[in-house]
Formats: structure tokens, C-alpha cells, sequence
């Protein structure tokens, strides 16, 4: 080989090298910026989405604290306080309730869990919902998801439950929205961004 | 009311149970029967002074009331009478007239005969020239609605009338209002009577509405249909009977208006109502029905109609439904059109509301179980009342649920409100006066 021809091949050697490394450069460093801008982009994204979602769970929360805060669900409160109180004649009152308040769901539940009024299955009163009672404070907790019997089927639902205490007995509001296509329909979300839930079934 | 009614004919009998409960009050109040029952059910002379039976109860001879003309003037005379209550017997039997009397032949004994006739469709009419009817009661129609008009119908005291001039002048009559429509009315003094259903009354009672309720005279009972093939099976009747929680329905749904019901006569009218407990057993109801049971219904639901008109048959419905879910036995509810017009789709269950109308025990259950499409046995002394009573409930082919009372809101106006123990209306001895004090229950 002659010198000629080693000195073209170092040459190219060197060049095509240095375009490698700079184009490798190039791409691991636009790369990287994409991937980092896409990150902050979805971390902005889902950080909108919980806020959205959090926000409508407090709003959930505050229309249950409404019903809660009443002169009506206080006068109901304090009428089942009392020594052998008939709760039948509530038995309709959660519907009306849950309209006034764009509710899907209300089940106003005595102290032990009875079920006295529920809006979402209004002929399952009587029956006992003992999760509610289990928990000691109810009104420092948000917003959270739980399925929701319905005559038809199993809804999702984005619940609160808020308690009014008359002397020593309780009553619980359980309201809540179901967690449907609908639901995610009213999310104020980002241009390009698409919310999808997975039910099982 | 909520009901509407297409004529005043008694020949054109609505079959339905709550449309010929409505024909009957409306009825009464332009026609007579021979024999009408007093407020505490007991048989009274209206235009038939006297009765008798030859010795074998097969035929009745009816002395007619002297001096009682129609509304028109018409005097009623035996032939008009026979007359009418031929075309309403039927072929099964011979009604003559003699000067004075009805003479009716039957063909088998029916020693209850006065108390049929006392009750139901057998009034007394003239039928015009023109093909009008005219009766003897103390109205005459003034006014009746076309068929696709609103459903405001007139009446007007009758001069004539044998038993003396109502106190009012003039009655007007909305049917097929429904019941929100009613409470309304009431609330804004643009009624004077107005139809409650059990589940409003003590709601209304609190908004200061007078409200007056009859004995219980109707049954919400679950009429299963035999020929379905998966109620051919006795164990599951048995089990669903077993598994309704009627105190709750009682008690919550019609608001402690209803009681529970294990038979189909209420205590008041058999005496013996306690024979048939209404009790819940949900681990009888269980073990009545095998696993394989429980798994066909989950894939193939019962089917309960209920009337799609009426809002408490729905509740009521919809808690058999939660109820029988709690046995394992799947119910899936659905509302239906039951007016006449209207052919009713097969259903597994039906949740019906039987009517009550007469206090006689032999009548009353001899008419329940008509309308159930039963065919009822002789029913004379109280121990066959009683045996007929107790196949039907143990056969489970009807399930009975609540019993429950007529129910009225009246205004402050309204005086001297004295319906029988059984419902109805009694509008001729009504009058009104200045408001009275608002508020309150009378029975």
C-alpha cells in the first residue's frame, strides 16, 4: 500500500469516526432531552389528572358535607336519636337528595349500618352496610373508589361519607359519582391526552 | 281518581280489578242494587223491600220499593228491573217479573245470593230509547267524558231519588289523574276528595291533609303462572314465599299503611287470619332449594311483572327482588301496560293488587279467587271458606304479600265522610260546610 493510499484511508478512517461519534453524541443527547421533556410532559400530564381527580373527589366530598350540614339531615339525625324512632319514613328522602346535589349515589345508614334510604337501590332497605360503621372519623377522610351494588349491576363509584353525631349514635352519609366513560368525559384534561379505564368483569 | 272508566254501563264490566273497583264506586252513584250492605256490611233493603228462597235456595223472589222512578221520571216497575238483571246474570239464569217482585231461578242453590247481589255489577237500569241508561241513585250524569278527551265527567243530584236529594248540587269527577296530580290537587284546595296511596298517607297527614282509610281491602299478592315450566316446581314456590320479608314492605314501602299478609282474606273479614303466618325463613327458603337451582335462576332470571302505572307495585317489586336475591333465587323486575287494551306478556311472577269488595268471607275469597283466575268451591260455612283458603295458599300458585286500606285526603270542607269499612264512596251523604280544622286520621 502505498503512502498515498494510507494516508487516504487514515483520513477517512478519522473523518468517518469523528461523524460516528458526533452523530452518536448528537442522538444520545436529543434522546436523552426527549425523553426528559416527555417525562416532565407526562408527569404534568397525570400531576393535571390527580388534581382533576382530586378535585372532584373533593367537590364529591363537599356536596356529601352539604347534605351532612343541612337543618333537614341534622332534624333527621336527631328524630332517629331518638327511643324507638321510625326510620320508614326516610326510606324515600336519599333520592331527592342525591338530585338536588348531582349525585348518583346516597345511602343515608344508621348507626349500626342499616341501610335507611338509598338512592342508587332504594329497595335494599334494612340491609346492613357494616363497612361504614367500622370506620372511627369519617369527615377527615377524602374522597375514595368503591364498587357500588345497583339492582342491574356492579358500578364504580368515587364515594365520601360524611357522619352527623346526635348524642351517641351516628349517621352516615355515603355519596358519591359513578366512575364511568361519562365520568372521565367530564375531566378537563390536556390537548392530547385520552383517559381509558379497564373494568373486569 | 286515577283510574278511568269508558262507561257507566254495567253490562261492559272492565275486567280488570282495579277498573271494575272504579266502575263500581262510579257506578253507585247513578244506580241501586235490590239489596245494598250497610256501613258495617250487613245486608240492607234498598229497592227490594223483602226477600225470600223457595227450600233449596234456588229461587229468589224480590219485592220491589213502591214509588221509585229513575232519573228520568220512569217509574221502576219489575219487567225494567228483570230486565236489567237478566242481561247481567247471564244465560244461568231465569229472571221473571210478577207485579211486584223480581223472581230469579237458578240452577244450582246459592243461599249467599242477597250478598252477591248486594255487591259487584248488579245495579238496577233503564235503558232508554236512545240506548241511555237511567238509574234510581241519588245522581244522574250530566256530563261524560269523550274517549280521547280529558277525563272530566258531571253529575247531578237526582230529585227523584227514593232515599231523598244528596245534599250537594253537582259532582265533578277527573279520572286518570295520577296520584302526584291528586296530592297536588288536595294541597291547593282544587279538590275536595282525592285518592291517596298507602305509601302517602302519612306524609300527606303531615302536610295537614285530612285523610280517611278504610279497613284493609286490598291484597298485593305474587300470582305465579303454573304453566311456566320453571315454576312448575313446589319447592321453589315455597321458598319464594318463604323468603319476602312482608313486615318491611308493610312497614317502610306503604309507610305502616299495609299489614302483612300469609292469607288471602284479612283478619277483619275471616277472623282467622293468624292461621296463615306471614313469617320470614330464610334458612327454610334455602334449604328448600338445591345448588343447581340457585345456579339455573342466576342464569336464567325469574321473570315479576308489575303494573308499569303504579309506583308502589314497583317498590314492592323491586324488594321481592332483593329479597329473593338473598336466597339465591334471581329476579329480574319489569313494568308492564295492564289496562284492558293491552295483551299481558307471560311472566313467571305477576304482582298483582287484588280488590277486596265485599265483607262476606265467602264472597270476598270467592271473588279473590276469580280474579286470580281460580275457580272457587263451594264456599257456605266458614270451614270450607277456610279449606279453600288454605289449598290455595299451600299450593303457593298465589303468594299473598300486604294487605292494604283504601285511602282518601279530603278538604276542610268536606263533612260527614262515612265510606264503608270495605272503601267506596258514600257521596250522597256528603255535604260541605266551612273549613273545619285541619288535619288528623279518622277510620
Amino acid at each position: 500500500m502505498s503512502f498515498r493510499t494510507k494516508l487516504l484511508v487514515f483520513f477517512v478512517t478519522t473523518i468517518v469516526a469523528a461523524v460516528t461519534l458526533v452523530a452518536w453524541g448528537v442522538s444520545v443527547y436529543t434522546r436523552r432531552a426527549f425523553e426528559e421533556f416527555d417525562r416532565q410532559r407526562t408527569d404534568a400530564l397525570v400531576a393535571q389528572f390527580r388534581r382533576e381527580y382530586a378535585q372532584r373527589g373533593d367537590e364529591i366530598a363537599h356536596r356529601v358535607q352539604s347534605i351532612a350540614d343541612s337543618e333537614a339531615t341534622l332534624r333527621m339525625a336527631m328524630d332517629l336519636n331518638r327511643p324507638q324512632a321510625d326510620a320508614s319514613q326516610y326510606y324515600n328522602d336519599s333520592r331527592g337528595i342525591a338530585q338536588s346535589q348531582q349525585l348518583d349515589f346516597l345511602d343515608i345508614v344508621a348507626d349500626d349500618g342499616t341501610l335507611i334510604s338509598s338512592s342508587e337501590w332504594p329497595a335494599r332497605f334494612g340491609y346492613k352496610n357494616v363497612w361504614v360503621a367500622e370506620e372511627p372519623d369519617w369527615n377527615s377522610k377524602g374522597a375514595f373508589l368503591r364498587r357500588v351494588d345497583t339492582p342491574d349491576a356492579v358500578d364504580l363509584g368515587m364515594l365520601a361519607v360524611r357522619t352527623i353525631r346526635v348524642g351517641e349514635k351516628r349517621l352516615f352519609l355515603i355519596g358519591g359519582q359513578r366512575l364511568d366513560q361519562n365520568f372521565l368525559a367530564t375531566l378537563v384534561l390536556p390537548e392530547g391526552m385520552r383517559t381509558l379505564m379497564y373494568r373486569p368483569s | 281518581m286515577s283510574e278511568r272508566i269508558a262507561s257507566i254501563d254495567p253490562r261492559q264490566w272492565p275486567p280488570a280489578p282495579a277498573q271494575s273497583a272504579a266502575a263500581e264506586r262510579v257506578e253507585s252513584l247513578i244506580f241501586d242494587r235490590l239489596i245494598t250492605l250497610d256501613v258495617r256490611g250487613a245486608l240492607r233493603p234498598a229497592l227490594a223491600i223483602s226477600w225470600q228462597q223457595d227450600r233449596l235456595a234456588k229461587q229468589w223472589q224480590f219485592r220491589l220499593r213502591d214509588g221509585v222512578k229513575f232519573s228520568d221520571g220512569t217509574p221502576l216497575t219489575a219487567p225494567i228491573a228483570a230486565l236489567a238483571l237478566q242481561q247481567l246474570l247471564g244465560a244461568a239464569f231465569d229472571v221473571s217479573a210478577t207485579s211486584d217482585s223480581v223472581v230469579i231461578q237458578a240452577e244450582h242453590s246459592l243461599p249467599d245470593f242477597p250478598t252477591q247481589l248486594a255487591t259487584g255489577r248488579y245495579f238496577i237500569f233503564n235503558t232508554g230509547e236512545d240506548n241511555s241508561l237511567t238509574g234510581t241513585g241519588p245522581f244522574r250524569v250530566g256530563e261524560w267524558p269523550a274517549a280521547d278527551g280529558p277525563g272530566r265527567a258531571g253529575f247531578l243530584a237526582n230529585g227523584n231519588c227514593w232515599a231523598g236529594r244528596p245534599f250537594v248540587e253537582k259532582i265533578e269527577l277527573t279520572m286518570g289523574v295520577d296520584f302526584p296530580r291528586q296530592a297536588n290537587a288536595i294541597s291547593f284546595g282544587q279538590a275536595d276528595v282525592v285518592e291517596l296511596p298507602a305509601s302517602q298517607v302519612r306524609r300527606a297527614a303531615q302536610r295537614g291533609i285530612r285523610t280517611v282509610s278504610s279497613d284493609p281491602v286490598e291484597l298485593f299478592s305474587l300470582v305465579i303462572d303454573g304453566t311456566r315450566p320453571a315454576m312448575q316446581d313446589a319447592h321453589l314456590r315455597e321458598a319464594i314465599s318463604l323468603a319476602i320479608d312482608r313486615a318491611s314492605i308493610a312497614d317502610v314501602i306503604l309507610q305502616r299503611q299495609g299489614t302483612a299478609a300469609g292469607g288471602l282474606l284479612p283478619n277483619w273479614i275471616s277472623g282467622y287470619a293468624h292461621l296463615f303466618p306471614a313469617a320470614t325463613d330464610l334458612r327454610r327458603a334455602k334449604d328448600l332449594l338445591p345448588a343447581s337451582a340457585r345456579e339455573h335462576s342466576r342464569s336464567m332470571p325469574l321473570v315479576l311483572f308489575y303494573d308499569s302505572s303504579d309506583a308502589e307495585a314497583r317498590a314492592v317489586a323491586d324488594r321481592v327482588a332483593v329479597n329473593l336475591r338473598e336466597v339465591g333465587i334471581m329476579v329480574q323486575t319489569s313494568g308492564q301496560i295492564t289496562d284492558s287494551k293491552t295483551k299481558l306478556s307471560p311472566g313467571d311472577l305477576r304482582l298483582m293488587r287484588l280488590y277486596i269488595k265485599s265483607p262476606d268471607p265467602g264472597d270476598a275469597l270467592s271473588e279473590l279467587l276469580n280474579s286470580i283466575g281460580e275457580a272457587p268451591t263451594d264456599m257456605e260455612r266458614p270451614e270450607q271458606i277456610y279449606a279453600a283458603e288454605r289449598a290455595t295458599i299451600d299450593s303457593f300458585r298465589v303468594i299473598p304479600l300486604v294487605h292494604v286500606s283504601e285511602n282518601y285526603g279530603l278538604s276542610p270542607q268536606v263533612r260527614d265522610w262515612m265510606a264503608p269499612r270495605w272503601g267506596g264512596w258514600k257521596l250522597e251523604d256528603v255535604w260541605l260546610g266551612p273549613p273545619a280544622a285541619a288535619g288528623g286520621k279518622s277510620k
